[in-house]
C-alpha cells in the first residue's frame, strides 16, 4: 500500500515523455521542443524527453496518422511499458486537422491509439502544451 | 569485418520527423545507405485542387511549420502572376521582412538541432532561447509564432505601425549582440570543430550532380541565391551579400548559415528603415483565367519552386511544389557511404532536412 | 540564358525548329518537345549550355493524355513540355543524365502512374508499398 503510494508520487513528479511525429508539418513539434527550452522549461515538472519508447511514460503525438506511419505509431505504443498515456498535441493529432480528408491520412491519433488528453492548436503554443501536461499529471 | 544494417527511424532521437534511413555499415564505416520517405505525405497537391485559391494559402502554410511563410510567398507569387496582379510596394517590403525573420528563426533552430545531434545540448538551449526573440517579433507583427498567415493573394494581411518599427529595430539590435556568441562558437570552439570540421565533405561536382540547393550548395562553392539572381518581392531594392564557402563540410554549412543570419538581420533593418507608404494588398479576383505560372523563392533551405495552373474556375487545376529538401535527401543517400558511423548524426543534422516539406 | 542559342540546340535535337515562349504571366520560358526527342534535348542542353540543375518534374492531366514538364534552371527558368499518352503512359527516363531525376520520376509514377523506361528503381516514393487503388492524382474529383 505505502509502496503503491510512493510509486504513484514518484511517477507524477517525473513523467518521461517520448515524442513521435506521425505525419505532421512539424509546427507542433517545434513548439513541443520549445517547451523544453529555457523560456518554458518543462523539466521543472520532472519531464525528460526520452530517446526510446521503453523508457517513456507518456507518448506525445503530433501530426495526423498517415497510411505509412500507422503501423509505426502502434508499434511504438506497444513497446512502452505500463502504465502509459498518449497525449495528442495539435489539431492534426486531435482530429486530422487541415489534411483530414486526404487520401493518405487515416485521421487523428485516436483512430489508432487510446488518447488520454487532447491539446488543440495549429500549432499548439508551448504554454498550452505545458498546461496540458500539468492536466495530465493531475489525472495520474 | 562485421557487416550490418542499422535502421535510423522512423522513430529515432536524432530525427524530429519520421524518416527511414537504412545504413549499411562494415565495422565503423558506412558502406551504403537507403533513404525512404513518405511517412509525412499528406497529399497536399490533390487537396489544393479541392479548395479555392484563397483557401489554399492556409493549406500551403501548413506544409511545413518552419518555412511556412516561404511557402505562402511562393504560392501567392505564382497565383498573382496568373492573375496579372502587381502587389503594392509596402506589401513587398513586409513580405521580405517576414521571409528574413523566418530565415533567422530557421537557421537558429537548425543550429540547436545540430548541437543536440553532436551532444552539445547547451548550445541547443542557448540557440532556441535566442530564437524566442525572433518568434516574439513575428508574433508582434502577425499574431502567430509559427503560423503567421501574413500573406494573402494580392499582398499581405499584416501592417507595421511606426511604434512597432522602433520596437523591432531595438530588438534586432539586442538580437545582433546575442549572435556574437554563436559567431565565437563556430569560429573558435574546439569541441564544435572536432565534430564538424572536415566532416561530410561534399564537392561542387556533387552539388551539380544532384542539383543541390541552399546553404549546403553555397557551402561547397555554388554561387546561386535566388534573392540576387532572380529577385522577387522587394529584394531588388535591398542590399545584402550572398554567402559562400568552399569547404563543403558540416562546419562550412554552419558558417554559411550563421553569416546568412547576420545578412538577414541587415535586410530586416533595411526594410524597417525604408518601409514605403501605401496599401497592403491589391484586390484579387475569385476566378482566374486559364494559364500557368511559376514562382521560385529562396526559402531558408534553398530553392522553393511552385507551379500553378488555372482552368478558368475558382480552384486551381494543378499546384505543384518542389521543396529544397528533396534533392538534399537524394544527395544524402549518395554521400553517406565513406563516413564513420559516429559522424552520421552530424551529417544528417548538418543537411537541415525538413521531411514535412519533402513529403508534402 | 541565351534563348536564341537554346532554340538552336533544341531545334537540332528535335530535327525541327522549336520556339521558346515566355509565359504571359512570369519570366519563365516554356518549349514543347516531342517525347521521342526528350533525351536528345537534355543531352544537347547539358553539352552546349552547361545544364546541370533539374528543379523538378511536374505531371498533369491533359485531355486523355498527360503533360510532363521538366523544369530546368540555366541562370533563368526553362521548362520542357512533353506530351505523353498511351496505355500505359510512358516516357524515357533521364536518370542517367540527371541523377536527381530518380526521385522526381518515382513521384510522378506514384501519383500519376506514368512509367519511365530505363529507371533503375521505380518503386513507390511517397505512397506506402501496399497502396491499393488507382494513382491518387487520377481519381475523380468528389463534388
Amino acid at each position: 500500500m505505502a509502496l503503491e503510494r510512493i510509486i504513484r508520487w514518484a511517477r507524477k513528479r517525473s513523467p518521461w515523455v517520448l515524442h513521435f511525429n506521425s505525419g505532421g508539418c512539424n509546427g507542433c513539434d517545434i513548439e513541443f521542443l520549445d517547451a523544453i527550452t529555457p523560456r518554458y522549461d518543462v523539466e521543472r515538472l520532472g519531464i525528460l524527453k526520452e530517446a526510446s519508447p521503453r523508457h517513456a511514460d507518456i507518448l506525445v503525438c503530433t501530426g495526423p496518422v498517415t497510411l505509412k506511419s500507422r503501423d509505426r505509431v502502434v508499434r511504438i505504443y506497444e513497446q512502452m511499458p505500463e502504465p502509459k498515456w498518449v497525449l495528442a498535441v495539435g489539431a492534426c493529432a486531435c482530429s486530422g486537422g487541415i489534411v483530414a480528408e486526404s487520401y493518405n491520412v487515416v485521421g487523428g491519433v485516436d483512430q489508432v491509439l487510446p488518447v488520454a488528453l487532447y491539446i488543440p492548436g495549429c500549432p499548439t503554443r508551448p504554454e498550452a502544451i505545458v498546461g496540458g501536461i500539468v492536466r495530465l499529471l493531475e489525472m495520474l | 569485418m562485421t557487416e550490418m544494417t542499422i535502421p535510423i527511424g522512423p522513430q529515432h532521437p536524432l530525427l524530429k520527423e519520421p524518416l527511414s534511413i537504412e545504413l549499411d555499415v562494415s565495422g565503423e564505416r558506412v558502406v551504403g545507405g537507403r533513404v525512404n520517405i513518405g511517412y509525412v505525405h499528406r497529399g497536399i497537391e490533390r487537396l489544393c485542387q479541392q479548395r479555392t485559391y484563397a483557401q489554399n494559402t492556409a493549406l500551403v502554410e501548413r506544409i511545413c511549420g518552419i518555412c511556412s511563410h516561404a511557402h505562402t510567398t511562393a504560392y501567392c507569387q505564382a497565383v498573382e502572376s496568373l492573375m496579372g496582379l502587381a502587389i503594392p510596394e509596402r506589401a513587398a517590403y513586409i513580405r521580405v521582412l517576414m521571409c528574413e525573420l523566418e530565415r533567422i528563426h530557421s537557421h537558429l533552430l537548425w543550429l540547436g538541432v545540430l548541437a543536440e545531434a553532436i551532444g552539445f545540448t547547451t548550445i541547443f538551449m542557448y540557440a532556441w532561447r535566442d530564437r524566442e526573440m525572433i518568434l516574439d517579433m513575428m508574433e508582434e507583427l502577425s499574431g502567430g509564432r509559427i503560423a503567421h498567415a501574413a500573406n494573402i493573394v494580392g499582398g499581405v494581411r499584416v501592417d507595421i505601425s511606426p511604434e512597432q518599427v522602433e520596437l523591432l529595430l531595438q530588438r534586432l539590435r539586442a538580437f545582433d549582440e546575442q549572435m556574437a556568441f554563436f559567431r565565437e562558437l563556430i569560429d573558435r570552439d574546439r569541441s564544435f570543430h572536432r565534430r564538424t570540421l572536415g566532416i561530410g565533405r561534399v564537392s561542387l561536382d556533387m552539388v551539380h550532380a544532384y542539383s543541390m540547393v541552399g546553404p549546403p550548395a553555397r557551402a561547397s562553392g555554388c554561387d546561386v541565391d535566388l534573392r540576387r539572381d532572380a529577385p522577387y518581392a522587394a529584394y531588388s531594392s535591398l542590399a545584402f551579400d550572398v554567402i559562400t564557402a568552399d569547404g563543403g563540410d558540416v562546419w562550412s554549412r554552419a558558417q554559411v548559415r550563421l553569416q546568412e543570419t547576420i545578412q538577414s538581420v541587415r535586410l530586416c533593418q533595411q526594410v524597417l528603415q525604408e518601409l514605403p507608404e501605401g496599401d497592403l494588398a491589391t484586390r484579387a479576383p475569385r476566378r482566374v483565367a486559364p494559364g500557368e505560372a511559376v514562382a521560385r523563392v529562396e526559402s531558408p533551405r534553398g530553392e522553393l519552386f511552385y507551379y500553378v495552373r488555372s482552368d478558368g474556375s475558382d480552384r486551381p487545376a494543378r499546384v505543384k511544389m518542389r521543396t529544397p529538401t528533396l534533392p538534399m535527401l537524394l544527395a544524402l543517400q549518395y554521400t553517406l557511404p565513406g563516413l564513420e558511423t559516429a559522424d552520421v548524426a552530424a551529417v544528417i543534422a548538418g543537411a537541415d532536412l525538413c521531411i514535412a516539406c519533402a513529403d508534402r | 540564358m541565351d534563348a536564341t542559342a537554346i532554340e538552336r540546340t533544341l531545334g537540332q535535337a528535335c530535327s525541327a525548329p522549336v520556339e521558346l515562349l515566355p509565359l504571359a504571366t512570369c519570366a519563365e520560358l516554356f518549349v514543347d518537345i516531342p517525347s521521342a526527342s526528350l533525351l536528345a534535348a537534355m543531352e544537347g542542353l547539358m553539352r552546349e549550355h552547361d545544364l546541370y540543375h533539374l528543379t523538378t518534374i511536374t505531371a498533369l492531366r491533359d485531355g486523355d493524355g498527360f503533360l510532363v514538364l521538366y523544369h530546368l534552371w540555366l541562370g533563368g527558368g526553362l521548362t520542357l513540355r512533353v506530351r505523353c499518352s498511351g496505355a500505359p503512359p510512358s516516357l524515357p527516363s533521364v536518370c542517367h543524365l540527371l541523377p536527381v531525376a530518380e526521385w522526381y520520376e518515382r513521384e510522378v509514377h506514384d501519383l500519376f502512374g506514368i512509367r519511365f523506361e530505363g529507371h533503375p528503381n521505380l518503386k513507390p516514393l511517397l505512397l506506402p508499398e501496399d497502396w491499393v487503388g488507382p494513382p491518387p492524382m487520377l481519381a475523380e474529383e468528389t463534388p
